[in-house]
């Protein structure tokens, strides 16, 4: 059995965390979700299991709404499900492949919504596997369909191909630098986004950034994804010429950021996610300079800024936490990793 | 501040996401900002679609010659299938159903090609729709091709595409008397 791509022996040394790809499709029997109601969702969530189940023995179906609220934002903190998904209690189905890699949510804003997961660079893998899974689910239900325009979706940001490709990246020079800010009006000419999460205004959390395609419409799905990596690709090279320069002209102070990022998490008693997040990624720093061999934990950077988020730290412990309490646990958990 | 998304928790968290070369501003709680995944999810589509719904009422819904002041709105025919409406669909932001995308086909029109600057998919098509589908696309696009050769006067370009034309023409014919 394969295990989850977060797992995977993706290295710290590279910018790209993971590769995504997501399929939006609906069901032509039923209206979208805004005008589908009563016993049509029920009837369309068990029509729609019914084809994924029947299109692969690889998926299994996950009562989501039965699971407590934590293990429900585990799924999102993995980005397995979206906030949408989970809100409200219409009739709604995941079917899941064992290593989490492969998912279909149903009864989101589309009827059906493909993701597949790699780790590392493996967009054209995803895209492999999401459309395999779209063709086997589209030989038992009719999806809608528009000669001119494509898959029809309920927000025309989706019609068309329904792609949407991303990486998460990491880019830890270039967020210390005003450079994303400068990137950003420049990659959206080719119809690409990215999005950091910033904190008050500063560097995005962990520097770890989504970069995806804008339009669905108008390019075939290999120009889209082939797009997205030319661009992605050229993010990268100004993060190593940022890299280049700090070494050049920062040696020391890098050199000092990453090592206090390692005494503070090896020591700390409190601590916000967002003050680990940015530490975790100055030490990732530290090992994709070299500066940092070791020690070095077992568990890859990325691995840990996912299990301190809320969810994954709630379920760990079992009962519901206060932030402080959370940031207290997230202490000890990351004192464990870093301490020896 | 309170949160954009939840309207519960506290905004901490600022997020810039650029759209089209526009900066967008979100303010969110650290869960509601951990938590987005899709793109389009958090913005709110009000700002998606601001500019060009403007576009497509002076387009469509004002008539030419009036003012502009005191236009005469045309009522946008509610779909036929599942009843939406087009002012339900601005607000909201959402198509009720596929054939919301004919009826309401000229608001559709301009939209995708403001969102989306295109309104031509070139990708994926279904294979139940069958060979038969793309045959007939193809076939439209080389009857243009081949009529702007001419235009051109590219008459060897024209030979060579109405021989490809025919060919398709052919197969066409077969699969449409099998079926
Ligand atoms: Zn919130
Ligand atoms: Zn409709």
């Amino acid at each position: 059995m394969s295990i989850p791509w977060y797992q995977e022996s993706l290295t710290d040394h590279s910018e790209i965390l993971s590769s995504r790809i997501r399929l939006a499709r609906n069901i032509k029997k039923y209206p979208f979700r805004r005008k589908l109601t009563g016993d049509d969702a029920s009837a369309m969530v068990e029509e729609a299991t019914l084809a994924v189940t029947g299109a692969s023995t690889f998926f299994r179906s996950l009562d989501i709404q039965s699971l407590a609220k934590p293990e429900q934002n585990v799924f999102l903190e993995k980005h397995i499900v979206s906030p949408e998904f989970l809100n409200g209690n219409l009739p709604k189905g995941l079917l899941i492949s064992d290593d989490q890699n492969v998912s279909v949510m149903v009864n989101e804003e589309d009827h059906v919504r493909i993701q597949a997961i790699k780790p590392g660079e493996g967009l054209t893998l995803a895209y492999e596997t999401a459309g395999q899974i779209d063709d086997l689910i589209e030989e038992r239900v009719e999806f809608a369909f528009h000669t001119e325009y494509g898959y029809l979706t309920a927000c025309p940001t989706n019609t068309g191909t329904g792609l949407r490709a991303s990486y998460m990246i990491h880019l830890p020079c270039l967020s210390k630098s005003d450079m994303p800010n400068t990137i950003l009006p420049q990659i959206a000419k080719f119809g690409v986004t990215m999005r950091g999460i910033y904190g008050e205004g500063t560097a995005p959390m962990g520097s770890i950034y989504q970069i995806s395609n804008q339009n669905t419409l108008g390019k075939s799905e290999e120009d889209i994804i082939l797009g997205l990596q030319n661009v992605t690709r050229n993010v990268l090279a100004k993060e190593h010429m940022a890299r280049h320069k700090l070494l050049v002209t920062q040696k020391s102070q890098i050199e000092d950021t990453v090592y206090r990022a390692y005494g503070i998490l090896a020591n700390s008693r409190l601590i916000s996610a967002k003050e680990a997040m940015d530490l975790l990624s100055d030490i990732r720093l530290g090992y994709i300079t070299k500066i940092l061999e070791k020690p070095k934990p077992t568990k890859q950077i990325y691995q840990i800024m996912m299990e301190i988020q809320p969810g994954h730290l709630q379920r760990s412990v079992g009962e519901e936490m206060t932030e402080q309490e959370r940031d207290k646990i997230r202490a000890n958990y990351l004192r464990e990793i870093f301490e020896n | 501040m309170v949160c954009e998304k939840c309207k519960k928790n506290p905004a901490s968290v600022h997020m810039q996401q650029f759209t089209n070369g526009k900066k967008v501003e979100l303010h969110l709680c650290q869960e509601c900002a951990f938590k987005f995944d899709n793109p389009e999810m958090l913005v709110p589509l009000e700002n998606i679609f601001k500019g060009f719904l403007d576009q497509i009422n002076s387009k469509y819904l004002i008539p030419p010659g009036t003012s502009g002041k005191a236009p005469v709105v045309r009522p946008a025919k509610p779909c036929t299938r599942c009843g939406m409406t087009f002012n339900k669909f601005k607000t909201g932001g959402r198509l009720g159903c596929d054939v919301c995308y004919t009826s309401f086909a000229k608001e559709v029109e301009v939209l995708l090609k403001n969102v989306q600057g295109s309104t031509r998919h070139e990708g994926k098509y279904p294979r139940r729709m069958g060979a038969g589908l793309i045959n007939k696309r193809q076939i439209t696009e080389l009857r243009a091709s081949q009529k702007r050769a001419v235009e051109e006067e590219n008459y060897e370009e024209a030979a060579r595409l109405r021989d490809e034309i025919r060919v398709l023409e052919q197969a066409q014919n077969e699969e449409d008397n099998r079926q």
